[in-house]
Formats: structure tokens, C-alpha cells, sequence
């Protein structure tokens, strides 16, 4: 990821192509932007860590696949909690409309099933962000609370998720042998 | 205006705009939670009111929350004009008044939400937008109450509740105003104390 240009004038950052600072109202043309080496802390990028050597193999065995290396699994991570803050968004908005439209029609039969529609994905969304490692270790009170309330409620997230799984496949299963017993009405 | 008066101006604005940011981010995630609050008191309320009122409520909370997401995703993507303070306080000011027309009017005990609305202007840092709300509430209130008055007259209140319910709004806004006007001079004589200090 590039780092952004700042403005001269308020250091906010923006794209290349901005003619205009969003913040301040700088206008770039008479001025020209910080340097790029100059970006804010949370854009410059950390420096990869040293790679260890890879194992020599033994003569005479297969050589063994070295273990991935640390920036190879935080780049890893990195790219995994990307993709999840990506579909987050969406997937949050429409659980949103759908919990809404099953507590609003929850006098009729389909509102039952709007609400557990939209209930899932978001518990889906809650349950992976509670177990994603974190990559900044909390330091204020409100960052501890941030980290601890996400924790417990992905905890919670897995619980619905697992007690949901397991009712509809002992449901399907009592379905199956009830209709090979012909028992099913 | 000498120059360093001028380099002062104009420091104090991108302070000020900063701060409007942060307060637009703030204020929004205070406008979702109200929404929440106030809907699950719905919900609580549900079997008390018919369900075509709860229909109508839920998709005005569902509007408004879209309101709030488009606010989010404005100030994600860095778009961040100077009237977007004062049409976010004008949604929250319309939605807010047909919720009211929706419910039982003046006589609704929602009307404290004005004052809600009122403090989230406040956190923008802007006497403008304090002027704005206060006008704007006090404006919509004054809507309510007519409405309630010419066409639903069992749920109109008396002439004394209305200029109770109006001088609290005008003070609640000339108390904010006077909050913001005295950060500039808090912000003046913190800086010359540290310049002293040195």
C-alpha cells in the first residue's frame, strides 16, 4: 500500500489525484504536499522481520518443507482480517434490514425466519472477528473494553452458532428416520 | 489582520476542523445508539401500540440508521464538506419530528429527544450548527404542537407546556453556545500558559 501525501497544512491525508485538501481547504496546486517519506505512523509500513535460514536436510532423507516464516503468517493474517473487514459492512447492513423486517413482521410465520436469516450472518461475523488475534496489544481502559467486549460477544456468537447447528441437525436427522419410519405427517 | 494574527485564524480553523471530524464520528455513533435505545423501548412498548404505528416506527429507524451509515461512509472516504454537520442535524431534526407525528405529538415524552439533538450539535465545535439546532428544534416543535392543535386536538397540550417546552430549548441552545465560545478562550490561555511555562 502506498503511503498518502499530507497536506501541508494540516497533515490530513489524500489521494494523488485530489485537487483540493478535504480538510482544510489547501489548494494543492499552490503548494506542493509533504514528501511522501513523511507518512502518518499508521500508514508507513513496519519493516519485515529477519527470515531464519531454512533447515538443512540430512544426505540420504527427503529434504523436510521448511515452516512458514513469521511474515509470512502475518501477511497471512493480514490479508484474512482485510477480506473479513471487506464483506463486514454488507453483510452487517443486510442482517440489519433482515432482523428489522422479521421483528416488524414478527406476527406473521415468515417473520420467524427473517430474523433468524439475519441473525446468522452477523453471529457468523461476531464469532470471526472474536477469534481473530489481535495485532495491537490494548492500552487504554477503552481499547481493554473494545478487545474484552469483542471477545465476549464472539464467544457468545460461537455458543448461538453451535446450539443453532446442533438443533437443526438433530432436527433433520429426527426428520429422516421419522420419514423412512413413515412416521413423518 | 497582521500575518501572524492571520497564520493564527487559520490554525485555529484546521484545529477546529479536526475536531469537527472527530465530533461527526462521535455524534454519529451517539445517533445509532439513540436509534437503538429508543427502538428497544419500542419493542418493549410493542403490545401497547397497534401495529401499523410499529411498522411505521421500524422503517423510520431503519431510514435513519441508513442516514447514519451514509454519514460513516462519508467520513470513511474522506468526503467531509463544511454543510455536512448541518444536513446531518436536519435529518435527525425531520426524522425526529415525524417520529413525533407519528406518536402522540406534544404529549409524547419523546419530546426530550430535541434536547439529545440539541448536545449532539454541540460536539461538531460549530456555534453555527448550535444556532441551527436550537432554531431548528424550536421550529419543529412549534410544527408539532400546531399539528396536534388543528388536527388531532385530544392530544394537543396547553399554552404554558408549549413556552416551558420552547424557553428550554432556546436556553439548552444559548447554554451550548456559550460552552463553545468560551473553548476558544480555554484553548488561548492554555497555549499562552505553556508559552509562559518554557
Amino acid at each position: 500500500m502506498t503511503p498518502l501525501d499530507l497536506c501541508p497544512g494540516c497533515q490530513a491525508p489524500h489521494g494523488p489525484d485530489e485537487a483540493i485538501c478535504w480538510m482544510c481547504g489547501h489548494k494543492f496546486w499552490k503548494e506542493p504536499n509533504a514528501p511522501r517519506a513523511a507518512a502518518a505512523p499508521e500508514e508507513r509500513a513496519e519493516p519485515a522481520p529477519a527470515v531464519p535460514p531454512p533447515p538443512i536436510a540430512r544426505p540420504g532423507r527427503r529434504p523436510f518443507a521448511a515452516p512458514p516464516s513469521a511474515a509470512a503468517v502475518e501477511a497471512s493474517a493480514r490479508e484474512s482480517a482485510a477480506a473479513l473487514d471487506r464483506w463486514t459492512q454488507p453483510v452487517l447492513l443486510v442482517s440489519f434490514f433482515l432482523v428489522l423486517g422479521g421483528v416488524a413482521f414478527s406476527d406473521k410465520a415468515s417473520g420467524g425466519g427473517l430474523l433468524l436469516l439475519g441473525l446468522v450472518p452477523a453471529l457468523f461475523l461476531l464469532a470471526l472477528s472474536g477469534m481473530r488475534p489481535s495485532t495491537k496489544k490494548p492500552e487504554t481502559g477503552m481499547e481493554w473494553a473494545a478487545w474484552v467486549a469483542s471477545k465476549v460477544a464472539g464467544a457468545i456468537a460461537i455458543i448461538v452458532l453451535a446450539g443453532l447447528a446442533i438443533t437443526a441437525a438433530l432436527f433433520i436427522a429426527c426428520a429422516v428416520i421419522l420419514a423412512a419410519l413413515g412416521l413423518w405427517k | 489582520m497582521t500575518k501572524s494574527a492571520q497564520d493564527g485564524e487559520r490554525q485555529w480553523f484546521i484545529s477546529g476542523r479536526w475536531q469537527e471530524y472527530e465530533g461527526e464520528s462521535r455524534a454519529n455513533l451517539l445517533r445509532v445508539g439513540g436509534i437503538a435505545g429508543f427502538y428497544l423501548v419500542e419493542l418493549f412498548n410493542r403490545a401497547a401500540v397497534p401495529p401499523e404505528f410499529h411498522h411505521a416506527v421500524t422503517a423510520l429507524a431503519a431510514g435513519w440508521v441508513m442516514a447514519a451509515w451514509a454519514v460513516h461512509m462519508c467520513l470513511r472516504r474522506r468526503v467531509f464538506p463544511a454543510a455536512m454537520k448541518y444536513l446531518s442535524t436536519g435529518a435527525d431534526l425531520l426524522l425526529f419530528t415525524a417520529l413525533l407525528l407519528l406518536a402522540d405529538g406534544p404529549r409524547s415524552p419523546l419530546i426530550a429527544g430535541y434536547f439529545f439533538i440539541l448536545c449532539l450539535s454541540a460536539l461538531r465545535f460549530s456555534t453555527g450548527l448550535v444556532r441551527f439546532a436550537s432554531f431548528g428544534a424550536l421550529a419543529s416543535y412549534l410544527f408539532v404542537a400546531g399539528q396536534a392543535a388543528r388536527v388531532r386536538p385530544a392530544l394537543a397540550v396547553g399554552r404554558n407546556h408549549e413556552l416551558i417546552v420552547l424557553l428550554s430549548l432556546a436556553l439548552c441552545g444559548v447554554t451550548l453556545g456559550q460552552l463553545l465560545r468560551r473553548v476558544r478562550a480555554l484553548a488561548e490561555d492554555y497555549a499562552r500558559r505553556r508559552e509562559e511555562a518554557r
